[in-house]
């Protein structure tokens, strides 16, 4: 599996080294349609100067930071498309180099107020679920860890299912712009929640979800002002094995199964554009409790907030700077606890060396490192000294698409 | 009422930021098969940002791009509100969720003139001197 994701990147950089010989060498023609091929590749480096972050060793500098994906897409009639993407990663001890169908579906779009997806679609969710994973998108390196943990990417990335979307006109007020979906999302067996659960001593071996949900934004309703609000409900089901040493502290081991019960989330959004200026604000709230069998029932409600502004002071060069506060639990009443919450001041500078090339780097200032189960960068198997309440870290992360 | 007083301001401030297409210099240009004579500016603005791919009477519209040009510079700021790299972005982000495409992108006036001339239900823009024969030009209301 390393060799085939290893080759893969080799063959993205190849393209990409291709690609400068020559403007339209990723659009091809069979059988009189054209298919555009396209890809990116990103790396990084972290250290920080206390806690491991991310399941790297950034305390001592890690450059296990690396994703890349590559896609394939055509337009088969005016109103029908299909395409698909893989994408890899390999960040500290999460994704594992193990290449995975980030998308692949059809696209039928009746009219503008009415499209069809169906295969695996990513999932529309606030600013940047769908994108969170294509760094060249973003101005920051990391983004705001409170609502798009990375470690969690694969929680809410995709479903195997259908979505409805389409857009209306508003006379003078922009558009309002709607997405619904229904689907199955697969146990991400190389993330941060079943890595999470070994610090707990349950070995999680299968297991997914299926989710409901929906996104209406607004878009435009001020020149620049958007505004919108998504849903999600989702049934989760697990299954693994315990370690009973661990959590019981006899020997021996047991089958273990979970299943969330009332798993919602509500998340809000706004965004304001204007020219080289960009403020963005998200809210989200997740409740939930978790059935575990052999062990006890479990509840929680979970928030998280950040706000972001950026400014892009010449082609090459953008600033930004975000505040983000994540709360494990907020039934707790003592959030100056460090595992009560976790708040990160962000700033980074972003360059364009080319137009399909480009370096970040972004200093983070960490308060606080959650629950067990936050699964947000901070795990105990990666700090066996114990966690320490605040955090810098350093990030230089640099790519390429095309 | 500070807010609903901000929100005023912002409304003024880029109601008097807009301006009509031969004050900033430009034009809008599109195919003779596209069958009206003048598009809203929120419309306009849907088709570029490709959420809006069909005109009542015309089909499918395509919209056509200059990058880098006075001409590019004009029409991001006066109807789509963000800058070249910010609307690249936006562009990648449809091609790397499988949602969408870049659009056919031209480096002068003449050369995406002559696109849109030759393509049905072309749409673009071009400088407001630029000869653009077999093409007809957009009014923005």
């Amino acid at each position: 599996m390393n060799l085939i994701s290893r080759a893969l990147g080799v063959l993205i950089l190849a393209c990409a080294g291709s690609g400068l010989a020559t403007a339209q060498w990723n659009e091809l023609t069979v059988g009189g349609k054209t298919i555009d091929v396209h890809g990116f590749f990103s790396q990084g480096f972290a250290v920080s100067d206390q806690n491991n972050f991310l399941t790297m060793p950034t305390s001592s500098g890690s450059f296990a930071f690396t994703d890349f994906g590559l896609n394939a897409s055509t337009q088969l009639t005016n109103n029908f498309r299909i395409g698909a993407q893989i994408y890899d990663r390999n960040i500290g001890k999460l994704g594992e180099w193990r290449p995975e169908i980030d998308w692949a579906y059809g696209d039928y779009k009746f009219a503008d107020w009415l499209g069809v997806r169906a295969g695996k679609v990513k999932t529309v969710m606030g600013l940047y679920n769908d994108t969170q994973d294509l760094d060249f998108l973003h101005t920051f390196a990391l983004l705001p860890q409170s609502v798009y943990p990375t470690d969690l990417r694969g929680q809410n990335i995709a479903h195997t299912g259908a979505d409805v979307y389409g857009t209306f006109g508003t006379e003078g007020h922009g558009e309002i712009a709607y997405t619904g979906y229904v689907g199955e999302l697969p146990l991400d067996r190389f993330g941060g929640y079943v890595y999470g659960a070994e610090s707990a001593g349950v070995n999680l071996k299968n297991g997914g979800a299926l989710q409901s949900g929906g996104d209406l934004r607004w878009n435009n309703l001020l020149p620049g002002f958007t505004a919108g609000v998504s849903f999600l409900n989702q049934a989760y089901n697990a299954n693994g094995v315990v370690n009973l040493e661990q959590v019981l502290g006899v020997p021996g081991s047991a089958p273990y199964s979970m299943k969330s019960i009332g798993d919602h989330r509500t998340q809000f959004y706004t965004e304001y554009r204007k020219g080289p200026l960009l403020l963005q604000g998200e809210y989200f709230r997740r409740t939930w409790s978790i059935d575990t069998i052999g062990l006890e029932k479990f509840s929680s409600d979970e928030r998280g907030w950040y706000g972001a502004g950026t400014y892009r002071i010449s082609p090459r060069l953008e600033f930004g700077a975000y505040h983000s506060r994540y709360y494990p639990s907020w039934k707790e009443t003592d959030f100056s606890q460090p595992s009560n919450h976790i708040y990160d001041q962000a700033i980074t500078a972003n360059i364009n060396l080319t137009s399909f090339w480009y370096v970040k780097l972004e200093g983070h200032f960490m308060d606080g490192y959650g629950v067990g189960y936050s699964f947000r960068g901070f795990y105990p198997q990666d700090n066996p000294q114990g966690l320490k309440s605040r955090t810098d870290l350093f990030v230089i992360r640099t790519g390429f698409n095309f | 009422m500070r807010l609903l007083k901000f929100a005023c301001a912002l409304a003024f401030a880029t109601i008097c930021a807009a301006s009509d297409t031969a004050e900033i210099g430009i034009k809008i240009i599109a195919n003779p098969s596209v069958r009206t004579s003048s598009l809203s500016r929120d419309d306009l603005s849907r088709i570029f940002l490709m959420t809006k791919a069909s005109l009542e009477g015309t089909g499918h519209v395509e919209p056509v791009l200059e990058r880098s040009s006075p001409a590019s510079h004009a029409f991001l700021r006066a109807y789509i509100g963000r800058t070249e790299a910010a609307l690249m972005a936006y562009y990648r982000s449809l091609v790397f969720t499988g949602k969408g495409t870049i659009p056919k992108t031209f480096a002068s006036d003449s050369a995406t003139a002559a696109y849109v001339a030759r393509t049905k239900g072309a749409i673009g823009f071009v400088s407001a001197d630029t000869a653009a024969p077999g093409v007809k030009t957009l009014q923005i209301q």
